[in-house]
C-alpha cells in the first residue's frame, strides 16, 4: 500500500532547515541527534518539525532553505522545461516542505505567492513528464526502467494506478505464455518449470 | 534540575534510570550487534517502516531495533519529567517521544494487517519452517496469528457452517488462504550495488545491474531478497 500525503510530511519533517530562535536555551539531546545550543538571534539548524512547532509559538523567524526563493526556482524551472529527463530536485520531499512552511508560516518566504506558483510549475512539469513516461514504459512491454530522481511524493502520486495496471498487463502476458506452451503439448510441470511459477 | 537532564548519556542513550537487568540486555545486545546512535537507530525505524508499508510480502521483524528505541523512548520520559513546565525543551522532547512512538505504532500495526490478510498461508510456512531458520514473526506476533486464526475458524463454523449439511461442515483454509502478490511492481532505491536477473512474462531473462543511488520501477519478486539485507530501500 502506498504510504499517505500525510505519512510523507511525517517523513519530511526529518529534513533539516535553519532557524533564527527568539529565545536561549542550552542543547537539547534528542534522540535523533543534539541540537543547539541555541542564543537569539544566531541561525541555527533544525529538523522541519521543530522549526514548525517553534514557529507555532513564535519562538522563532524560519530562515528558508536556499532553493525554496524566487531565483532558484525559476532557474530550476527553466531547467525542467528543457531537460527530457527529471532533473535532481534540491529536496527528496520538496513538495512536502514547502506545503508545510506554507501551511504555518508563508510571511516568512520572500516572495511568497511567486514561490508557491514556481512549484507548482516545476510539480505540473515533472508530472506531465511523468505522465509521458509512463505511456512509454507500457507501450514498449518493459519489465523494469528506471526512474532516477523521482521524488517520493510523485511516486505516491502514480502508484496505485500505474503499479496495478503494470500487475494486470503481466497477469495477461503470463496467462499468454501458459496458453501457448500447454497447447505446444508441455506437461504442466514444464510449464511451471518455464515460467517459475 | 537542568543539569541532571544534561548528564544524560547520548552515547547509547541508556541513561541512569534503567533497571539493571533491562539496562544488561541492551548493552548485550549492542555488543552482538553493530553499535548504533540513536540516531542511526531512529533511521533504521525509518528504513524499515517504508520498506514493510511497501513490501507485498511481511519482511523479518525488527524486534531488537523496537525494543531498543521503546528502552530509549522511556528513559528519555523519565529525563523530560524532571523539566521544569515552561522549559522550551520540554515540548520539543514530548513531541519528539510521540513522533518515534507513533513510528513503532504504524510499524507494528502495518504488519498486524499484513497477519490478518495473509493468515492461513503465514500458518503453513510457519508449520513447513525449518527450525534452525528464524521466524517473519516475532513471538507476540506468532501469539497473534495463532489467536486469530482459532477466532477466524470458530467464527466462520458458529455463524456458517455449522448451519450446513453435515458433508459440507468442514473449513478449508487452503480454499480460502490468500498469499501475497510477489509479481507487483514497487519503486525502489539501490544503497548497494548489486546485479539482479530479471524474468519477464515470457520468460525471457535479462540482467540488471542496479547502481547505487539510483532508483528503478521493477517487479518484486527479482529483488525480494534484497529488501531484507538492505541493499536496497523501497520508495
Amino acid at each position: 500500500m502506498s504510504p499517505t500525503p500525510e505519512e510523507l510530511e511525517f517523513f519530511a519533517g526529518q529534513e533539516e532547515l535553519e532557524i533564527m530562535p527568539r529565545f536561549d536555551c542550552p542543547t537539547m539531546w534528542l534522540i535523533s541527534g543534539d541540537l543547539g545550543p541555541f542564543k537569539a538571534g544566531i541561525p541555527n539548524k533544525v529538523p522541519l518539525w521543530i522549526a514548525l512547532h517553534l514557529r507555532a509559538q513564535n519562538k522563532c523567524k524560519i530562515i528558508p532553505p536556499p532553493w525554496l526563493s524566487k531565483a532558484y526556482l525559476e532557474q530550476l524551472k527553466e531547467l525542467e522545461i528543457k531537460s527530457p529527463l527529471f532533473t535532481k530536485m534540491p529536496s527528496e520531499h520538496y513538495m512536502a516542505m514547502a506545503k508545510m512552511i506554507f501551511e504555518v508560516c508563508p510571511q516568512d518566504i520572500p516572495d511568497a505567492d511567486c514561490v508557491k506558483l514556481l512549484i507548482k510549475d516545476i510539480w505540473d512539469s515533472r508530472m506531465s513528464k511523468l505522465r509521458t513516461a509512463v505511456l512509454t514504459f507500457i507501450d514498449k512491454g518493459a519489465s523494469w526502467a528506471k526512474v532516477d530522481n523521482l521524488t517520493q511524493l510523485e511516486m505516491c502520486s502514480i502508484r496505485p494506478f500505474f503499479t496495478h495496471s503494470l500487475e494486470q498487463l503481466h497477469r495477461f502476458r503470463k496467462t499468454i505464455q501458459v496458453a501457448r506452451l500447454y497447447s505446444a503439448g508441455n506437461s504442466s510441470e514444464e510449464v511451471r518449470r518455464r515460467l517459475r511459477m | 534540575m537542568a543539569g541532571q537532564f544534561e548528564r544524560m548519556d547520548t552515547e547509547n542513550g541508556t541513561g541512569g534510570s534503567a533497571s539493571p537487568d533491562t539496562f544488561g540486555r541492551s548493552d548485550e545486545e549492542a555488543e552482538e550487534t553493530v553499535t548504533m546512535t540513536p540516531r542511526e537507530l531512529l533511521t533504521k525505524l525509518h528504513t524499515a517502516w517504508m520498506n514493510e508499508r511497501l513490501a507485498p510480502d511481511l519482511l523479518p521483524p525488527q524486534i531488537e531495533e523496537i525494543e531498543c528505541m521503546l528502552e530509549l523512548l522511556r528513559n528519555m520520559e523519565v529525563n523530560t519529567a524532571k523539566l521544569e513546565k515552561k522549559d522550551i525543551r520540554l515540548g520539543v522532547h514530548k513531541m519528539e517521544v510521540d513522533r518515534i512512538r507513533y513510528l513503532i505504532s504504524s510499524y507494528l500495526r502495518i504488519r498486524l494487517a499484513k497477519i490478518q490478510e495473509y493468515c492461513w498461508d503465514l500458518q503453513t510456512k510457519e508449520n513447513t519452517r525449518n527450525s534452525q531458520a528464524p521466524s517473519l514473526m516475532s513471538p507476540e506476533e506468532q501469539k497473534f496469528l495463532k489467536e486469530y486464526i482459532e477466532n477466524l475458524e470458530s467464527h466462520l463454523k458458529n455463524m456458517g457452517t455449522q448451519h450446513m449439511p453435515r458433508t459440507m461442515q468442514a473449513l478449508q483454509p487452503q480454499t480460502m488462504s490468500t498469499s501475497s502478490n510477489l509479481d507487483s511492481f514497487l519503486f525502489l532505491r539501490v544503497s548497494q550495488d548489486s546485479s539482479i536477473i530479471v524474468d519477464d512474462a515470457d520468460g525471457r531473462e535479462e540482467e540488471v545491474s542496479l547502481e547505487a543511488g539510483s532508483q528503478h520501477i521493477i517487479r518484486y519478486r527479482p529483488v525480494a531478497k534484497l529488501v531484507p539485507s538492505g541493499s536496497v530501500d523501497l520508495v
